[in-house]
């Protein structure tokens, strides 16, 4: 739209920026002042069946590995026992449960068997909660060079009440 | 005394670069804004992983429980003293599923548990939940960059 002046000749009318430019300053120092960065969070997935299962009435494939996490000094992770064989102990100890995982994993990787792998965890009472992810991330799966996730479980649960163990 | 016509002119300023520049910057923040933040507590540090992925998905039905050391829950802003005072929010919660044809287990809870807590007091938080018939769980981690401790 355009006006004409006293002259005659036609003139672009003005727009009046202020306020536009008052409420776009307010809103720019809303997000600042609102803004945070914050890392990036994931979930593990467990699930807590209401009714679990007999151990004795599982078949042999589909009964869970059971891992134990053993509390000690300052409630940090003195061992790992994988289904109340050897212990894993030293700092080495969540490589080695990724391993006998792993192992595990590719023994029931058969095509014909409808089988999955789950693990059930027995966890120390006192056992700091850092430790038990700790734990829970080994045996997930791994980072692959690519960046992606190689799964090796398919079910993740926690026997119910923390006890606590000698 | 004639006045010079030009002189008595205010100079114009060019606001277009400042103008896109204020925009671009308005659009970035407004993505980057979360307001989920709502839920989260600045009182939980979480435990390190680096397998921790967001869920491709949000859950219809989700909460969000942030577990203290000493085994209080922050929930919605509200800071109860133990776990088995969430009792009337899972009810509530499970009321509002039940509305739109949802079951107890379609509800998420996720905990969001400080690095330095028992695992037994998660897990009687847990135990809370199941007596509810809540047994979707989802443990929340801080992903862990490649290089840090």
């Amino acid at each position: 739209m355009f006006t004409k002046s006293l002259k005659g000749t036609t003139q672009a009318p003005e727009l009046e920026m202020t306020p536009m430019i008052d409420i776009v300053f307010q809103l720019l120092a809303f997000f600042v002042m609102t803004f945070r960065i914050t890392a990036l969070e994931g979930d593990f997935s467990i699930q807590m069946p209401i009714q679990t299962q007999a151990q004795s009435e599982l078949e042999d494939l589909d009964r869970p590995v059971v891992v134990t996490l053993r509390s000690g000094a300052n409630r940090r992770l003195a061992g790992i026992k994988v289904d109340d064989q050897a212990e894993f102990v030293g700092p080495d100890m969540f490589q080695r449960l990724a391993g006998e995982i792993q192992q595990r994993a590719e023994r029931q990787r058969d095509p014909a068997s409808d089988s999955k792998l789950i693990v059930e965890f027995v966890i120390d009472y006192d056992l700091r909660y850092s430790e038990t992810i700790s734990a829970v991330t080994a045996v997930t799966g791994r980072k692959l060079p690519s960046g992606e996730t190689q799964q090796l479980v398919d079910s993740i649960k926690f026997r119910d009440q923390g006890a606590r163990l000698d | 005394m004639k006045m010079n016509r030009r002189q008595t002119e205010p100079e114009k300023v060019d606001l277009t670069a400042m103008i896109d520049m204020t925009f671009q910057l308005i659009a970035f923040f407004m993505i980057l804004i979360n307001f989920s933040e709502v839920e989260r507590s600045e009182d939980i540090e979480l435990p390190l992983s680096e397998l921790a992925k967001p869920p491709r998905e949000a859950a219809e039905h989700e909460m969000v429980l942030n577990l203290l050391p000493d085994g209080g829950v922050i929930y919605s802003s509200n800071q109860l003293a133990r776990g088995d005072l969430l009792k009337p929010y899972f009810e509530r919660k499970i009321r509002d599923a039940k509305r739109e044809g949802k079951e107890p287990a379609d509800i998420r809870i996720v905990i969001r548990a400080h690095e330095d807590t028992p695992t037994g007091k998660v897990q009687e938080l847990m135990a809370e939940c199941e007596k509810a018939s809540l047994s979707n769980f989802a443990l929340r981690v801080k992903e862990r960059v490649l290089g840090t401790q």
